[in-house]
C-alpha cells in the first residue's frame, strides 16, 4: 500500500524535477521518459482501487514534522482514487499527446516535462492527502506548477498576463483555504480528514467559527474552480500550450474546487449556508459561462468558458445535494473529462496544423482530417447531450435531479432548474457551432495556405476519448461496477443503475426540447454569422482585475511617497514627535492618575537646592543658549566648549571625580577635532549657510519640539527625584568594593571588575571608530581638478600635498 | 575570572579573528590579501562548528550573572555566525565596490558579530547597551564603507544620526529603569517588578528602551531610516543589516520583554499586536512600488519585522519558537537574494530591478537561486518562509483561545502575507520575463560563492521540507524563556 | 537631587534638540556634542542627590557614598559618545570634500522622493 502510494505520488514528485536536467541531454526525447510517470501512477492507483478493505486500512502515514504533528498522511478512499485515476489517466493521454504536439519548434522540453510531472504529482497529492495542511501544500503546489506551465511561452504578453492572473487568483484564494483549515482545526482540534469524516463537526457554540470556515473553504474552491467572481482567470490561462490547457484547465486542476466541495460535503451539508452559497453562485456561473462561451470566437476560449459553466454546474450540484448524499456526481465529472479533454486536444490538433485559433477563420477541415472530424462529432454531441453518448446520460440525470430538487428547495430549486435549462440550450448551440464551423463548410484560403498534416498519433487520444464517450454512452452498465466500488459513504447514497433508455419520461421530453431549441439558436447564429456575439465590457472581469491591480499599485505608490522621508531633516522631527508622544503621553497619564502634581515635585526638589551648583548650572545653561544664539561657527565652538568644561565642574560638585577627569580629556580632544574640521571649511560655506533659513512654520515646529523635549526631560528628572529611593545595586557595589575587588575607588572597581566586560566593549567601539575614521581619511584621493582648487586644504594623513605632486 | 573567559570563548574567538585579520593585512603582501576573506570565512565556519560542541545544559553564567549561555543564546550565536559567514562571502564578491581596505571590512564584520553574540547572552542592561553600541558603531562604518560613493556616505550620516538618537533613547530608558527600581540585572528586575506597584516610571523607561530596540528591528514607528540606509549601503552591509542587526533587536527584545519585565509584558494589552500590524502593512505596501532592489529589501525588512512581532504578540512559547524558526529561514532567503544581486551587479552602484531582465537566459542557475530566495520570502510552500509564516499564524491562532484579539492579528498577518507575494513576484517576473537588459553575460561565479549559493538554497528548501531539527532547537530555546 | 539639575537638563536637551533639527551639518554636530553632555547629566541625576554623601571612594570617610553604578555607566557613555562624535566629524568632513556643502537640504536635494519610487 505504501509502495503503491509512493510510486503514484512520491516518484513523480522527487524524480520529476530532474527531467529538466535530463532534457539538456535528450532534447525532445525526454518526453518519453516523462511518459513513464503517469503510466506508473495509473497502474499504482488501479492496484489500490482493486484492493478491498475497510476505510481505516486506506490510510498511510510517513512521519514528516512530528513536533507539529504533521505527518505525510494519505487517504486512499473512493473519492481520492476516482479523482486520482482521472488525473493519472488523463495524464497518460496528455503526456502522449504532448510528445507529438511539442515538436522541434519549441524549446526547453526538459523543463516543460518537469513542470508537467510536478503538476501531476501535486494534483495526486492534493486528492490523496489525508492531512488538511498537506492538502493545502499540494494545493498551492498545483497553482505554482500551473503558473510555470501557463507562463511557459513567456515571450508572449498574453501568456504572461494569463499566468499572473492565474497565480494571483489561485494563490490568494488558496490562502483563504488555509485560513479556513486553521479555523476547522481550531474548532475540532484535528487536521486529519479521516477523523473529521468519522466524527463530523461539532454543533452549538462553534456555529460562528464553522460559518466563517465554510465561507473561506468555499472561496478557496471557487478560486481554483474559476467560479464567479474569479471566473476570468481560466480563459486567459489558455495562453498556455494546448496540452497544458487540456490537462490543467479542463480535465484536472480546475476540478480541485469540485473535489474540495465533495470532500466537504459530508461535513457541511447540514449547514444552512451550504446549499444557498454553492447553488446560487454555482448555477449563476453556469449560465454566465455558457453565455460567454456563446459569445467567444476563439476555439480555446469557447472551451474554457464552457468549462467554467460545467464547473459551476458541478459545484451547484453539490450544493443542492440531499443530506443523505448525492448519486451521479462521478458520472457528470467523468463525462466532462471525456468530452472537454477530447475537444481541447482536437482544438490543439487544429491549431497545430493550421496555426489558426479563431473559429470564424476556420472551416472544411473534415475533408482533410476525417478521423478527427469523427471524434469531433462524437465529442460535440456529448457536449450537447445527444442520445447515445455519456453526455445524454449525464443530462438525463441532471434534469432528473434538478426536477427532484424543485420541491425541497423552493425558490432555489426553480432558479437551478431555470439555469440548467437555459445553459443546456446554449450548450447545444455552441457545441454545434464548434463542430460545423471547424470541420464542415467551405475551406477558407488561410486554412488552405497554412495547413500541414498532423501526425496520426497526435489524433489518437481524442479518438480514444470519443470512443469511450460513445461506448459508455451506449452501454452504461459498463460503468456501474467501477462507480459503485468507488462510492464513499457520507457523500453518496446508493444510485439507480444507469440505463440508455428510461422510457418516455419528463426528462426525456425536456431533453428533446432542449435539443430543438439549441438547434434553433445555432441556426439563428449561423444565419447572422454570429455578428452579435461579442463579450460585453461589463462582463470583462479580467479587465476589472487588471485595472484593480493598477489602481492598487498607484495607491501604494502614493502612500509610500506620502509616508517616506528621505532626509534626516525631514524625518528627525517625525521620530522625535513619536517618541515624545509615547513617553510624554505616558508621563502625563501617570501624573494625572497618581494624583501627584508637578508643583509638588518642584517644591520638593527646591528644598535641596545647593547655591554653588545652581550657579554652575546657570552658567552651563547660558553657554548652551549661547551655542543656539550666536551665529559665527567659532563663537559657537567657544560656547560649546565652555558648556563642556563647566559640566566637568558640575561633575565635581556631584561627587564624581572620575567623570570629571574623563570629561576634561574628552572635551579637549573634541574641541581640537571640531576646530580642525571647521578650519578646513572655507568662509563661503559659513556665509552660505546663513543665507538659507528654514520656513517659519518649520522653525516653529522645531521650537515646539525643542521646548517639549526639554520640558519632558526636566519632568522626568523631577519625577525620579520625587520617588522614594529604591534599594540600589550600586550601594551594594560601593559597600563591597574593598572586600571583593580590593580597590577603594568604587567607580574604577565597578568598571574593571564588576563590569569588566563593558570596558572591553568600549575599547572595541573606539577601535572601530578609529578604523572607520582612518579609512575615510587615508583613502581619499583627490582628482587633479580638486588639487587646482587649492584652499580646500590638505585632507591630512597619508595624502600628498598639492605642492609635492606638481613640480 | 578565567572561568568567565571560558564561557565567553566564542565571542573572544570572534574578536581575535577580527584582530588577526587586521594584523595579517599589515604583514601580508598585497597580492595575497584578497585571500583574507576566505580565511575569515573559514575561521567563522570553524567557530560555528565549535559552537555545536557546546552544551546548552546546564546553563552557565559569567561576570556576576550579566552574561548567560543558554539554549536561546546558543541558537542566536549560531545564527549570527552563519549570517556573518555568508556576509563575508558576499563581501568577497563585492570587492570591486570597495576602493580598498577589504581586510578592514572583514574585521569590522567580526567585531559587529561579537557584539551580536554578546547581545544574545545579555542579562543586564549595561551589557545590552554596550553590545548594542558595538553593533551600531560598527554599522556606522560598514554602511559608509565604499568611501568614493556619495550615496554610501550619505547613508552613513543618516544611519549615524538616527542610530545615535536611538542610543540616546536607550540610555535614557536604562537610566529611568535604574532610577525606578535600583537594579539593571534582568533577573533581579523581574523579581522586583512582581512586588512593585508604583511602576509607572519603569514603564516610561521601558518605552524608551523599546524605542531604542525598535530602531534596530526597524519596527513602526522607528522604521523610517530603513529604506534609505539599505539603498545607500553596499550590498553585504545591507544584507548584514537586514539579518544580523535585525536579529540583534529580536533577541534583545525577547530578553527584555520575557526575562526582565515578564509581568509588565503580560499586561501590555494589544500594544505589540498593533505594532505588528502597522509594521507589516507599512512594509508590504511600501515595497510594492519600489524599483531598487535594496530599497525593496528595506521595505521587505520592515514587513518581516512586523511578521516577527506577531510571534512576540502571542507571548507564548509557540510564538517565540516560531520567531526563531522564521529567522532561521529568513537568513538563508535574504542571503540568497543578496548573493545573486552581488554576483549580477558586481560592486556596481546600480540596483534597478529592471536591469535583472533576461537573467533567466543569461544565468539560469542564478535566476533560479534568486527565485528560490524570493519565493521563500514570499512564503510559498513548501519553502522555509512558508513554514515560518505558517508557524507564526498558527501561534496566533492557538493564542486566540485566550486572547481573541490574536485571531484578528492572525487574519491581518495572512492578508499582509498575500500582499507580500505580489512584490516578490515582481522580482521574479523581472528575472524571467523582463526586457533583456545590460551585459550579455554574468561573470564567472567563484567557488566560494557557489558553495554559499548551494548552502542557502539547501537551507531554504531543507528548512521547508525537513524542518524537524531546527524547529526542535527553536522550541528548546524558546522554552528557556519560561513562558 | 535638586531643582537646578532638573532645569539644567531641560535647557540642555532643549538646545540640543533645536540644533539637531537644523539643516546645517555643523549645527547638527554641535547639537550632538551638547546632547551627549545632557545625556551624561541625565544619567548622573539618576544616582540621587549628592548632598550628605561622599565621592565613591571607600575607606576615606565613614559617611555614605554616592551610587557608583550610574557613574560607571556614564564613563562608558562618554567614551562611546566620543567615538561616535569623532567618527561623525570625519564623516562630515569627507562628505564636505565630496559635495562642497554643509547643508543637509542641499546635500540630499538631488534625491527627490519621486525619483526613488
Amino acid at each position: 500500500m505504501k509502495w503503491a502510494l509512493f510510486i503514484a505520488v512520491g516518484l513523480p514528485l522527487l524524480v520529476g524535477p530532474w527531467l529538466g536536467l535530463l532534457g539538456r541531454a535528450l532534447g525532445r526525447r525526454v518526453g518519453w521518459v516523462a511518459f513513464a510517470f503517469p503510466v506508473l501512477s495509473t497502474a499504482a492507483l488501479l492496484w489500490l482501487a482493486a484492493r478491498p478493505g475497510p476505510a481505516a486500512a486506506r490510510i498511510s502515514e510517513w512521519p514528516w514534522i512530528p513536533s507539529l504533528g504533521i505527518p505525510l498522511a494519505f487517504l486512499a478512499d473512493g473519492l481520492a482514487l476516482f479523482f486520482g485515476l482521472i488525473v493519472s489517466g488523463m495524464g497518460v493521454l496528455v503526456f502522449w499527446y504532448a510528445n507529438f504536439y511539442l515538436d522541434a519548434h519549441y524549446r526547453h522540453h526538459g523543463r516543460f516535462y518537469a513542470y508537467l510531472t510536478l503538476f501531476m504529482a501535486a494534483m495526486l497529492g492534493t486528492v490523496l492527502a489525508n492531512h488538511l495542511l498537506l492538502l493545502f501544500v499540494f494545493w498551492e503546489l498545483t497553482g505554482l506548477a500551473s503558473f510555470l506551465l501557463i507562463g511557459f511561452l513567456h515571450e508572449e504578453e498574453a501568456s504572461r498576463v494569463g499566468a499572473r492572473q492565474a497565480l494571483l487568483v489561485t494563490g490568494f484564494t488558496g490562502l483563504l483555504l488555509l485560513a479556513g483549515i486553521l479555523m476547522v482545526r481550531q474548532v475540532t482540534g484535528t487536521f486529519a480528514l479521516d477523523e473529521l469524516l468519522r466524527a463530523g463537526l461539532p454543533a452549538g457554540a462553534h456555529r460562528g467559527w464553522l460559518t466563517a470556515a465554510l465561507l473561506l473553504l468555499v472561496l478557496g474552491a471557487f478560486g481554483k474552480s474559476a467560479q464567479f467572481p474569479f471566473h476570468f482567470w481560466l480563459p486567459n490561462a489558455m495562453a498556455a500550450p494546448t496540452p497544458v490547457s487540456a490537462y490543467l484547465h479542463s480535465a484536472t486542476m480546475v476540478k480541485l474546487g469540485v473535489f474540495l466541495c465533495a470532500r466537504l460535503f459530508p461535513l457541511f451539508v447540514a449547514h444552512e449556508l451550504w446549499a444557498p452559497l454553492l447553488s446560487w453562485i454555482g448555477f449563476g456561473t453556469m449560465v454566465l459561462g455558457a453565455v460567454l462561451a456563446l459569445q467567444s470566437h476563439d476555439l480555446k476560449a469557447i472551451l474554457a468558458f464552457s468549462t467554467v459553466s460545467q464547473l459551476g454546474y458541478l459545484i451547484g450540484y453539490y450544493g443542492l445535494g440531499a443530506t443523505a448524499g448525492v448519486e451521479h456526481d462521478y458520472l457528470h465529472i467523468l463525462n466532462h473529462v471525456l468530452y472537454k479533454g477530447g475537444l481541447f486536444m482536437i482544438a490543439g490538433v487544429v491549431i497545430h496544423s493550421t496555426g489558426l485559433q479563431d473559429i470564424r477563420h476556420l472551416g472544411g477541415l473534415g475533408r482533410r482530417l476525417p478521423w478527427l472530424a469523427g471524434a469531433g462529432a462524437v465529442l460535440a454531441a456529448t457536449m450537447a447531450g445527444v442520445i447515445g453518448t455519456t453526455g445524454f446520460l449525464s443530462k438525463e440525470m441532471m434534469l432528473k435531479e434538478i426536477l427532484e430538487a424543485l420541491r425541497p428547495h423552493g425558490t432555489l430549486g426553480s432558479y437551478a432548474a431555470g439555469c440548467v435549462l437555459v445553459t443546456s440550450v446554449i450548450k447545444v448551440a455552441f457545441a454545434a457551432r464548434f463542430f460545423t464551423n471547424v470541420f464542415l463548410g467551405p475551406e477558407p484560403a488561410a486554412v488552405k495556405a497554412r495547413f500541414h498534416a498532423p501526425p496520426l498519433p497526435l489524433q489518437l487520444p481524442p479518438l480514444l476519448l470519443a470512443a469511450a464517450a460513445i461506448g459508455f454512452g451506449v452501454f452504461p452498465r459498463w460503468l456501474d461496477p467501477a462507480l459503485d466500488a468507488l462510492a464513499v459513504p457520507g457523500l453518496h447514497r446508493p444510485a439507480d443503475h444507469l440505463a440508455l433508455w428510461h422510457g418516455v419520461t419528463l426528462e426525456f421530453l425536456t431533453s428533446l426540447g432542449v435539443l430543438v431549441l439549441g438547434a434553433g439558436l445555432y441556426g439563428f447564429g449561423q444565419r447572422t454569422a454570429w455578428r452579435w456575439a461579442r463579450i460585453s465590457p461589463a462582463l470583462r472581469f479580467d479587465a476589472f482585475f487588471e485595472a484593480g491591480l493598477g489602481a492598487f499599485f498607484r495607491f501604494t505608490r502614493g502612500l509610500t511617497r506620502t509616508l517616506q522621508a528621505d532626509r534626516p531633516v525631514s524625518y528627525l522631527p517625525v521620530v522625535l514627535a513619536f517618541a515624545l508622544t509615547l513617553v510624554g503621553g505616558w508621563t502625563a497619564y501617570a501624573l494625572f492618575r497618581s494624583g501627584e502634581a508637578l508643583p509638588g515635585w518642584v517644591s520638593e526638589a527646591a528644598r535641596g537646592v545647593d547655591w554653588l551648583r545652581a550657579f554652575a548650572a546657570g552658567l552651563i545653561a547660558l553657554a548652551a543658549l549661547g551655542v543656539v544664539g550666536v551665529r559665527r561657527w567659532t563663537t559657537q565652538v567657544i560656547a560649546l566648549s565652555v558648556a563642556g568644561f563647566l559640566t566637568t565642574f558640575y561633575f565635581v560638585l556631584h561627587r564624581a571625580p572620575d567623570l570629571a577627569l574623563t570629561q576634561i580629556l574628552v572635551e579637549v580632544v573634541t574641541l581640537i577635532l571640531v576646530l580642525l574640521l571647521l578650519g578646513r571649511f572655507p568662509r563661503s560655506a559659513e556665509r552660505g549657510e546663513r543665507t538659507w533659513r528654514p520656513p517659519p512654520g518649520r522653525r516653529l515646529l522645531n521650537g515646539v519640539l525643542a521646548v517639549s523635549v526639554g520640558g519632558l526631560m526636566s519632568t522626568l528628572v523631577l519625577w525620579v527625584n520625587a520617588r522614594p529611593a529604591a534599594e540600589r545595586v550600586g550601594d551594594r557595589l560601593a559597600a563591597q568594593t574593598v572586600d571583593l575587588a580590593e580597590g577603594t575607588n568604587a567607580v574604577n572597581t565597578t568598571l574593571v571588575d564588576f563590569r569588566g566586560f563593558d570596558t572591553l566593549g568600549e575599547i572595541t567601539v573606539l577601535l572601530i571608530a578609529t578604523l572607520g575614521a582612518l579609512g575615510l581619511l587615508m583613502r581619499y584621493k583627490r582628482t587633479p581638478e580638486e588639487y587646482r582648487q587649492g584652499p580646500l586644504g590638505a585632507p591630512g594623513m597619508g595624502v600628498h600635498h598639492p605642492g609635492e605632486d606638481r613640480p | 575570572m578565567v572561568n568567565d573567559l571560558a564561557v565567553i570563548g566564542l565571542e573572544l574567538a570572534v574578536v581575535f579573528a577580527g584582530l588577526g585579520v587586521l594584523l595579517a593585512d599589515l604583514w601580508l603582501p598585497a597580492a595575497r590579501r584578497p585571500h583574507l576573506a576566505l580565511v575569515t570565512a573559514w575561521v567563522l565556519g570553524l567557530i560555528l562548528l565549535a559552537s555545536f560542541g557546546i552544551e546548552a545544559e546546564p546553563v552557565r553564567t559569567a561576570f556576576g550573572g550579566m552574561y548567560r549561555l543558554d539554549a536561546l543564546a546558543l541558537f542566536f550565536k549560531r545564527f549570527f555566525l552563519l549570517a556573518a559567514l555568508l556576509v563575508t562571502v558576499v563581501a568577497r564578491e563585492f570587492r570591486e565596490g570597495f576602493e580598498a581596505g577589504h581586510a578592514e571590512y572583514h574585521a569590522l564584520t567580526c567585531f559587529a558579530l561579537a557584539g551580536m553574540m554578546l547581545a544574545a547572552s545579555a542579562q543586564h542592561f549595561a551589557l545590552l547597551f554596550v553590545a548594542l553600541e558595538l553593533v551600531t558603531v560598527t554599522f556606522y562604518v560598514l554602511v559608509s564603507f565604499p568611501r568614493r560613493r556619495v550615496t554610501a556616505l550619505e547613508a552613513g550620516v543618516k544611519y549615524l544620526i538616527l542610530g545615535a538618537l536611538a542610543s540616546a533613547f536607550l540610555v535614557f530608558g536604562i537610566a529611568l529603569v535604574y532610577a525606578a527600581t535600583g537594579t539593571l540585572a534582568f533577573e533581579a528586575l523581574a523579581g522586583r517588578l512582581e512586588t512593585f506597584t508604583g511602576n509607572r516610571l519603569v514603564l516610561a523607561g521601558l518605552l524608551l528602551v523599546g524605542a531604542g530596540l525598535g530602531f534596530k528591528l526597524a519596527a513602526v514607528p522607528f522604521q523610517i531610516w530603513a529604506p534609505d540606509v539599505y539603498q545607500g549601503a553596499p550590498f553585504p552591509t545591507t544584507a548584514f543589516l537586514s539579518v544580523g542587526s535585525k536579529a540583534t533587536g529580536v533577541v534583545l527584545l525577547l530578553r527584555v520583554l520575557f526575562e526582565a519585565v515578564p509581568s509588565l509584558t503580560a499586561r501590555s494589552g494589544p500594544l505589540l499586536s498593533v505594532l505588528a500590524g502597522l509594521t507589516m502593512f507599512y512594509g508590504v505596501l511600501g515595497a510594492i512600488p519600489q524599483r531598487s532592489l535594496r530599497r525593496l529589501m528595506g521595505y521587505s525588512s520592515i514587513a518581516n519585522a512586523g511578521f516577527l512581532l506577531v510571534g512576540f504578540a502571542t507571548r507564548s512559547t509557540e510564538g517565540v519558537g516560531a520567531v526563531l524558526f522564521y529567522l532561521a529561514g529568513y537568513v538563508f532567503a535574504v542571503l540568497l537574494v543578496f548573493l545573486v544581486a552581488t554576483l549580477v551587479w558586481r560592486g556596481a552602484e546600480a540596483d534597478e530591478i529592471a536591469t535583472l531582465g533576461g537573467l533567466g537566459r543569461r544565468a539560469p542557475a542564478l535566476a533560479a537561486s534568486l527565485t528560490l530566495g524570493a519565493a521563500s520570502l514570499a512564503g510559498i510552500p513548501p519553502l522555509a518562509g512558508f513554514l515560518g509564516k505558517f508557524l507564526l499564524i498558527r501561534a496566533a491562532v492557538l493564542g486566540g483561545a485566550e486572547n481573541p484579539a490574536l485571531y484578528w492579528l492572525a487574519a491581518i498577518t495572512l492578508v499582509a502575507a498575500v500582499v507580500a507575494i505580489y512584490y516578490y513576484f515582481g522580482l521574479v517576473r523581472a528575472v524571467y520575463w523582463g526586457e533583456e537588459a545590460g551585459s550579455a553575460s554574468v561573470g564567472p561565479v567563484s567557488r566560494s560563492a557557489r558553495a554559499a549559493l548551494v548552502a542557502c538554497a539547501a537551507g531554504v528548501l531543507g528548512l521547508g521540507v525537513f524542518p524537524g531539527p531546527v524547529l526542535g532547537w527553536a522550541r528548546l530555546a524558546a522554552r528557556g524563556l519560561g513562558l | 537631587m535638586s531643582l537646578e539639575t532638573a532645569l539644567l537638563i531641560g535647557v540642555l536637551f532643549g538646545c540640543a534638540t533645536w540644533l539637531v533639527l537644523h539643516h546645517s551639518f555643523v549645527k547638527i554636530l554641535f547639537g550632538f556634542v551638547l546632547l551627549s553632555n545632557a545625556a551624561n547629566l541625565f544619567l548622573l541625576s539618576m544616582s540621587g542627590s549628592p548632598d550628605g554623601r561622599e565621592a565613591p571612594i571607600a575607606g576615606q570617610t565613614a559617611g555614605p557614598l554616592v551610587d557608583p553604578l550610574p557613574q560607571a555607566l556614564i564613563l562608558t557613555a562618554i567614551v562611546i559618545g566620543f567615538g561616535v562624535t569623532a567618527y561623525l566629524v570625519i564623516l562630515l568632513y569627507r562628505l564636505f570634500l565630496d559635495q562642497k556643502t554643509t547643508n543637509a537640504a542641499e546635500l540630499f536635494a538631488e534625491q527627490d522622493t519621486s525619483e526613488r519610487t
